[in-house]
Formats: structure tokens, sequence, C-alpha cells
């Protein structure tokens, strides 16, 4: 069941309180019949055991904990990750800056001024959902995607960024690569961001 | 241990999946016939969530380097263990030198194959499936190759009465000969957002299942489901069973290794309970959706869970009797 509280843009209030029912031992965690929840983009997915609840009466509970949620914010840690740009006068980047009216430096600038927050983290493994990207870097996503999305890849899809946690198809357009290993299933926490962190990214 | 013969670029340990990472972006993975897996392994003893092997490939060959009781379920067809040939899902105990062969399935697509004790591999983030999009998981994060050499968890020898049975679930037997199968689904979030004429179409007409067929994903070939508007719609979990459709207008069955979020509208789940009717379909095949109420399908689960708890008494009793 998917509990939806998004209404046209991203909204950072909303998800605070997303991010707060998200929480270990949250009143919605707590619901009897409750398995599981993904954390999306202004909403969340709740798996629950369908044996063990009813409907309609499941659904009233579920909207009486979101109508109580409280903000929960700043809850992350801050994080710095340092990027290669691409400068090539032929890359990806330069038709982005191009089409913000940029040239390549204040492009560069744009994007690592930015203060991000990780919305959410899915998809793949350790892929976090950026929000705070300029308006003005926006590029629409490629109509066909590449096969190849490299690993480390920074890029950019419609008004969002992202770090590319594995090779992987994708139809954002990379500007850059981070050394920085986002996801490693050897390790218990595999992932190195989670919902709430902050990123900022520091040109090398 | 067992020796693996055949090669088979498709071939994984799978077990029912790692469902606590999840929200960190990590596929469910596990059986893409989570039933057939259960069945195999309760053939053998073992708890159902042992870790098997799923075959995509076939014909599928192993040589126990020990003896051990083995089980194969899933898809219909062939199996041979050393000269003889059995028909349907078949459990037996192999001898040090024995050879079982898996030949390609009359009818179904995917088979099982457990051994008593389970496969043991290592856990990675709480599972023993085998992850194959990112690499991690299962044996050493990749497809069983020839030569591989599986090692088993020690546990006791059966008592059994009967050291070799078939298993011919009369239920699945007559879903697999549906033509063209009914696939029962629930309304997605979507459902109302799509044309008329789209979801007129959704139900009365078939589906073929595209070439581009995975265990991420189905694509299906039909008519164009067409949105009545267009919709933006923000990333979104989703699961295996949701039926998404992109721009194409030809819809996408996320299955076991679907990304854990996506943004394509969803027209329809699969209930759970059919998941592994569509896991047993072949490119080329065509199926036949109905939309059905959640009460309705929670009552389907029920009966399910029911013969599916009735029928793992029977294997239970049977694999503990003693001989005299």
């Amino acid at each position: 069941m998917l509990l939806d509280v998004a209404d046209g843009a991203f909204d950072l209030a909303a998800q605070e309180k997303l991010w707060q029912l998200n929480t270990k031992g949250s009143a919605l965690r707590q619901l009897p019949g409750v398995l599981d929840c993904i954390l999306g983009v202004n909403n969340l997915l709740i798996f629950f055991d369908p044996l063990q609840v009813v409907l309609p009466a499941f659904q009233h509970e579920i909207l009486a904990v979101w109508g109580s949620a409280v903000a929960q914010s700043a809850i992350g840690k801050q994080l710095e990750v340092p990027v290669h740009y691409d400068t090539a006068a032929d890359s990806e980047f330069a038709r982005i800056a191009e089409h913000a009216g940029l040239n390549l430096a204040d492009a560069i600038k744009l994007h690592c001024g930015g203060d991000y927050i990780v919305a959410c983290v899915g998809a793949v493994p350790g892929f976090p959902y950026l929000v705070g990207m300029s308006p003005k870097l926006s590029a629409p996503r490629r109509a066909t995607p590449r096969p190849d999305m490299p690993k480390g890849a920074v890029a950019i899809g419609g008004a969002q960024t992202g770090i590319i946690p594995m090779c992987m198809p994708s139809g954002w357009h990379q500007i850059g690569h981070t050394e920085l290993s986002l996801f490693d299933p050897s390790k218990a926490q595999p992932c190195l961001l989670s919902p709430g962190d902050r990123v900022r990214f520091l040109p090398c | 241990m067992l020796e693996i013969l055949s090669h088979g670029a498709l071939n994984s340990i799978q077990d029912l999946g790692r469902r606590a990472y999840l929200a960190q972006g990590v596929s469910l993975s596990g059986a893409m016939d989570a039933e057939a897996l259960c069945l195999a392994n309760l053939m053998v003893g073992n708890a159902p969530e042992a870790a098997a092997i799923e075959i995509n490939v076939f014909p599928f060959r192993v040589r126990f380097l020990t003896a051990q009781w083995f089980a194969c379920a899933g898809a219909f067809g062939q199996v041979s263990h050393n000269a003889r040939a059995h028909q349907g899902w078949w459990s037996a105990q192999a001898q040090a030198g024995d050879e079982v062969q898996i030949a390609a399935p009359e009818q179904g697509t995917r088979s099982y194959f457990a051994v008593r004790g389970g496969f043991a591999v290592p856990e990675v983030l709480g599972s023993c499936s085998t992850e194959l999009k990112s690499g991690f998981g299962g044996w050493q994060g990749r497809a069983l190759k020839k030569n591989d050499r599986l090692h088993m968890h020690p546990c006791e020898p059966l008592a059994r009465q009967q050291a070799q049975f078939g298993l011919m679930p009369q239920s699945r037997l007559a879903g697999l000969a549906m033509n063209p199968p009914l696939v029962r689904v629930i309304a997605g979030a979507e459902y109302g957002c799509f044309k008329a004429e789209a979801l007129r179409d959704f139900e009365h007409t078939d589906h073929q299942l595209s070439p581009e067929c995975n265990r991420q994903g189905l694509r299906l070939q039909g008519p164009t489901l067409r949105l009545a508007q267009p919709l933006e719609l923000l990333s979104h979990g989703i699961v295996p069973g949701t039926i998404q459709v992109p721009p194409s207008g030809q819809a996408i069955i996320q299955m076991a290794e679907a990304n854990t979020c996506g943004g394509y509208p969803k027209i329809a789940t699969v209930i759970s309970s059919d998941l592994w009717r569509v896991a047993q379909l072949r490119p080329g095949q065509s199926l036949r959706f109905q939309v059905i109420e959640h009460a309705q399908a929670v009552e389907i689960m029920r009966a399910q869970a029911l013969e599916m708890h009735k029928l793992s008494e029977v294997l239970r009793m049977g694999n503990q009797r003693t001989t005299g």
C-alpha cells in the first residue's frame, strides 16, 4: 500500500514527516500487520500482511498515524563528495552548461554550490535521490538509456542530481565522477548515504 | 558435495530473498516461483526457505560427490537419475557418483533443485540469494558454471519409508494448462488514470511475453495502454508483481530482482498467489489479466496458504516415517 502525500513538486516538510514514520519503532511500524516500508520521494510504500489486517480500517489507521506525524528535520550526517567534473568541450556537462547559458566553470560552481538532501535511497542499492539542485541545471532524461553508466558517475536526470552506485543502464547525463563508494554488501550498513543526510560536492 | 556439469548463465542459488534491505535499494531477489522453491525444500525435509538452485537454462546436470537426498519442483518435465527417467516433480536419494539431469520443461520455464540440508553459501545482507544485477550473494555473487562444487549444510539423514517419490500438484498443473493462463491482479494506484479503452483492452486482450524477460521483469507485447492525460510521478517503492506502463504503452511486470523504486504509472499488481503463474511463462506465451477486488485476493491467498500447509504436513510425515 502506498501512502502518497505528493502534491506536484517535491515538498521537504512532507518528506521530513515521512522520515519520522519510517524510523524504527515509529507509530506506523508498530501498527499490527505492518511488515516493512520503502521510502520514496514524498511517499512511503507499506508492506503489510493481508491475512492480518482488515481494509479499510487499516487505511484509516495509517492516515491517522500520518496526521499525527511530526517532521524530523536534520536527522542525517553531512558528507562531502569529491568530484572530478567532466570539462571536455564535447562532454555531456558542456551541453548541459550551454543549455543553461553558462560556461563550464560557472556550471561547476552552481552544481557544487548546492546543499543537497538525500530524500530517500533506492531503485538500485545505495542510490541517493538528491534534492536541492538549481533548476537551471535541469536536463531532460535521454530518450534511450545508455547501457553502461559507470560506477561513481555523478549525473543529472531531469531536476535531480545523483551518484551512480554501480555500472548500470541509465537515462541520466554524466557530468563527472567520484571515487567514493556508495554501496558495499560486505558491510552490515552497506549504504554510505541514508535519508536525511546532507551532501556537498567538492570539485577536485 | 555436488558438482555442476552443465553450463547455464542464468542458473543461480536462491532462497526467499532479502527483505531487510529493500529500503536501501537492494532488490528482494529470491526465487521467481517461491512456492516451488518451498515445496522442493519440503520434499527433502528442509525449512521451506533453504537455499536451492533456480534453473532457467536446460538441460541442467549435476554429479553427486557424496550421497544426498534431492528434489526438483517448478516446471514440469523429465528428470533423469542415472539412466532412469521420471516425469514431474521428483525426489530421491543420490549416491556418490550419481548424475541427475533436468531436461527442458514441457510446461513452465523454471525449475528448483533442492538438496537435503540446503546449499551452504554465505549469507549476504541476510539472505543466500544471488543478486545477479549487482553481483553479490549466492555462490560467489554469480550464476553457476560447469565444474562449480557446492557444499550442503550437514544434517540428519531422512527416515523415509519411500526411497523416492513424485509429486504432481493438481492445482498447478491446471494453472499451467490454461490457455491463455489467467493472471489475477488488483487495481494499481494509477488504474483510474488510464483511458477507458485501455482498461478494457488490459483485461479483454491477450498480452504476450516479449523476448525481453529476465529476473528483473517481464516486458509484455499487447494492446497499447494509454493514459487519459500525461502523468509525472515522483519515484516510489515498487514490488514484484507491480505492472508498470511506460510511455510506450506496453506493460512491464516487475519480478524478483526488480529495482526497489520506480516512477512509471502502475495499472495493476499481480496478486502474490498468482506470481508463480507469471514466473513460469516463457517469452512468446500469452496471458490474460483479470482485475479482482482486494477481498477476493485475500480469500485466494488464504486458500493457497491452507493448501500449502496441508501439503507440507504430508511431506513432513512422509520424511519422518521410519520403516517397519
